[in-house]
């Protein structure tokens, strides 16, 4: 049914190429565990810093003189360990100085997928006036994740946007449906529940804008009653 | 006699080729099948952001976390399940709850349970008459003690019980990463109207070292059985359900660990008790019952391995499990055959029953059969050696070049095997299992079928080793 000449070919062709990748497998693999080494071992220089200037072993001038040259580890430092108690406003001040804010607000403004959303988190860490001012921009005029981030950095340096901004904003972007943006939009009720009761009931919003708000307004309101809903004890059987 | 013998011979040789062709026909579709499902995977790895780490992630979701219910069934399970509750207790997950269904165990496991945890027994019984037992020292632990009514029976006793808008199901001899419940919510939590389940790489556990926080020291497995199971796993996950996933047709989250709408699941009845096969049967129910009420529910499978499993080291146990597998993939197929190109079921009509037809109905006959004809053949001279030679090397070395870009996807997604011999053991194991495990599983696998038609379901015993502790 086939020519066994041609199929040895193929095969020891294909026994070739395997071995082949093989090699090159195991010299990415060799590759990446150094960068990967080296690249875990500045992170933990740099929590390490962070660690320091929290109590007091360090100056912010000197942590941030340290990663200076590596904006990614400190944003990615940032973005998985906050700062503090009055260290926080020492920080920021410190990195705002030093040019290291401005490169992370262009990443975030400009980078594409994970780097950007990972120095949108470390922005929250940094509270100011032009970073709250960038964080705006992202929220009214970006897209999916990168919004959202946005909105839970400025909540996290108590700039949170107006509830009745926020939800103006909301209209025809995927993120309405996320119950990240629902836990969000919490935060915001709580701060003023008679504006999200009014909004809820206005008219002007659209019904999914309006259904999340709704969702908002329960979970703010009611965690009793969530623990309620959710101890009802249906029958099973297949 | 003679005579009769020389006239028939020419129908049986046109029978046999005629049978030849259609297992060739299976083995070039299949064959396609795998470097489309490869090809397709790596597309999608290629799309996939990097891992994201946990502390971020924990940040972004974890005010967003749902409730989770844990739904733990375990059938003598002695030897296990302190080791399992403890690492679920100590999952980095907001709000969970675990629920540990005992399935009439006869041996130690419920004492063990009340032993390590201080449990009590709560007043009144469950709907389906099991004892309740709780502890005050942890909440989120509790206990039920039934009858043995099969794992299908003991996951809806604890999910009438549950209390979590997701349920997470897992098996007894698992370990789950830590931060394996907030990757697997991550979906519902981004899409809450749309994903109905979640599934996710499941791995051997075997060779690996677990630390008392439950966090997982891969290394390569030892025993040579458990290591063949590493490779299969790592096809079957990395490759296979990946680019399932991809086209809308995953039909299977393995019943080692999955995560679930409780609504949904109560919607649909729970899962079924007369099928072994519980894990496929439920996703396969689950699909046709949406689409039946034309709406709308994704399956999601996410790359990461959350879950580690003790595979089977000895050929027995492993036997069973096969048979078992097997038979639960006919006993669904059986169930849900009328789905099979049916346009009503899109995808999963066409491409997720169209694949249990091709590879678990009918591949272990055809994979038989194509063994049976090559000896037969060979053996009557139809077949020269230098063609039966060159079929199998070809055979061979297509299956470890599958198996070995597999391995590369895994290592520039995940990069879980730190040692560089692990992957040159898995390499090793890549070309071994073409000489003698690749034939048993389909010997097992025939078995299951023609148990399938002959006796009744059975779970059979499973032998559970206990997790090696990392060195301190």
């Amino acid at each position: 049914m086939f020519d066994p000449v041609a199929a040895a070919l193929a095969s020891a062709g294909l026994a070739a190429l395997s071995l082949a990748w093989f090699g090159v497998l195991l010299a990415w693999h060799g590759l990446h565990a150094r960068s990967e080494t080296r690249r875990a071992a500045q992170r933990a220089e740099a929590e390490a810093l962070l660690d320091a200037m929290e109590t007091g072993r360090a100056s912010a001038a000197e942590a941030v003189a340290a990663l200076r040259r590596r904006p990614a580890v400190l944003a990615e430092a940032l973005a998985t360990r906050r700062v503090g108690g009055p260290a926080a406003a020492r920080l920021a001040s410190a990195v705002e100085s030093a040019g290291l804010a401005e490169v992370l607000r262009r990443r975030a403004e400009r980078a594409r997928g994970p780097a950007r959303l990972v120095a949108i988190d470390a922005l929250g860490a940094l509270p100011g006036p032009e970073t709250a001012r960038v964080l705006r921009r992202i929220w009214f005029y970006g897209r999916g994740e990168a919004r959202i981030a946005a909105l839970q950095a400025l909540e996290e340096f108590g700039r949170p946007l107006p509830l009745g901004a926020v939800l103006r904003s909301l209209d025809h972007d995927d993120v309405v449906a996320s119950r990240r943006l629902i836990a969000l939009l919490e935060v915001l009720v709580r701060g003023r529940p008679e504006t999200a009761a009014r909004l809820a009931h206005s008219g002007k919003l659209t019904l999914r804008t309006r259904a999340a708000l709704q969702q908002a307004i329960d979970r703010a309101a009611c965690p009793a009653g969530r623990r309620a809903r959710r101890a009802t004890r249906p029958r099973v059987a297949a | 006699m003679s005579e009769l013998l020389v006239q028939a011979a020419p129908a049986a040789l046109f029978v046999a080729r005629g049978l030849e062709a259609l297992v060739v026909l299976a083995g070039v579709t299949q064959s396609v099948s795998y470097v489309w499902q490869l090809l397709l995977a790596a597309f999608v790895i290629a799309r996939r952001p990097p891992v994201t780490e946990t502390a971020i992630l924990r940040r972004r979701y974890a005010a967003a976390a749902p409730r989770i219910s844990i739904l733990v069934p375990a059938h003598n399970e002695a030897a296990t399940i302190i080791t399992s509750v403890r690492s679920l207790l100590a999952l980095d997950y907001p709000d969970f709850e675990v629920l540990v269904v005992d399935d009439g165990s006869t041996d130690a496991t419920l004492g063990c349970l009340v032993e390590a945890f201080g449990l009590r027994e709560r007043r009144g019984r469950t709907a389906c008459g099991a004892r309740r037992f709780g502890a005050r020292a942890e909440g989120r632990l509790r206990v039920l003690s039934k009858l043995n009514g099969g794992k299908g029976d003991a996951l809806n006793a604890g999910l009438a019980e549950a209390d979590g808008e997701l349920v997470c199901v897992i098996d007894a001899d698992c370990v789950l990463e830590p931060d394996a419940l907030l990757r697997a919510a991550q979906p519902f939590i981004d899409h809450p109207d749309e994903v109905v389940a979640v599934g996710a790489t499941i791995r051997p556990v075997n060779g690996c070292r677990v630390t008392p926080e439950g966090r997982v020291e891969v290394d390569t497995p030892r025993n040579p059985l458990a290591l063949l199971q590493t490779v299969e796993y790592l096809r079957a996950f990395m490759s296979a359900r990946l680019a399932w996933s991809q086209l809308g047709a995953l039909t299977l989250i393995s019943g080692a660990f999955g995560l679930f709408r409780r609504d949904v699941l109560v919607e649909i009845g729970g899962y079924s008790t007369t099928t072994l096969g519980e894990d496929l049967e439920l996703v396969v129910r689950l699909r046709r019952h949406l689409q039946d009420g034309h709406r709308q529910g994704r399956v999601v499978f996410i790359p990461e391995p959350l879950c580690w499993t003790e595979a089977p080291e000895d050929l027995a146990v492993l036997r069973r499990q096969r048979v078992r597998w097997q038979r639960g993939a006919l006993e669904t197929f059986a169930a849900h055959w009328p789905m099979l190109f049916h346009r009503r079921y899109g995808r999963i009509g066409l491409l997720g029953l169209g694949r249990i037809l091709l590879v678990d109905v009918m591949g272990p006959i055809l994979e038989l059969a194509g063994w049976s004809l090559l000896l037969l053949f060979w053996a009557l001279g139809a077949l020269s050696t230098d063609h039966a030679l060159a079929y199998l090397a070809l055979a061979i070395s297509f299956g470890v070049a599958i198996s070995l870009f597999t391995l590369s996807l895994e290592e520039a997604e995940l990069r879980r095997f730190p040692r560089t011999r692990s992957l040159v053991a898995l390499a090793a194991a890549a070309v071994l299992e073409n000489f003698g495990y690749r034939q048993l599983n389909t010997l097992w696998r025939i078995e299951g079928t023609l148990r399938h038609f002959t006796t009744p379901p059975s779970w059979g015993t499973m032998t559970r080793k206990g997790f090696a502790p990392a060195a301190a």
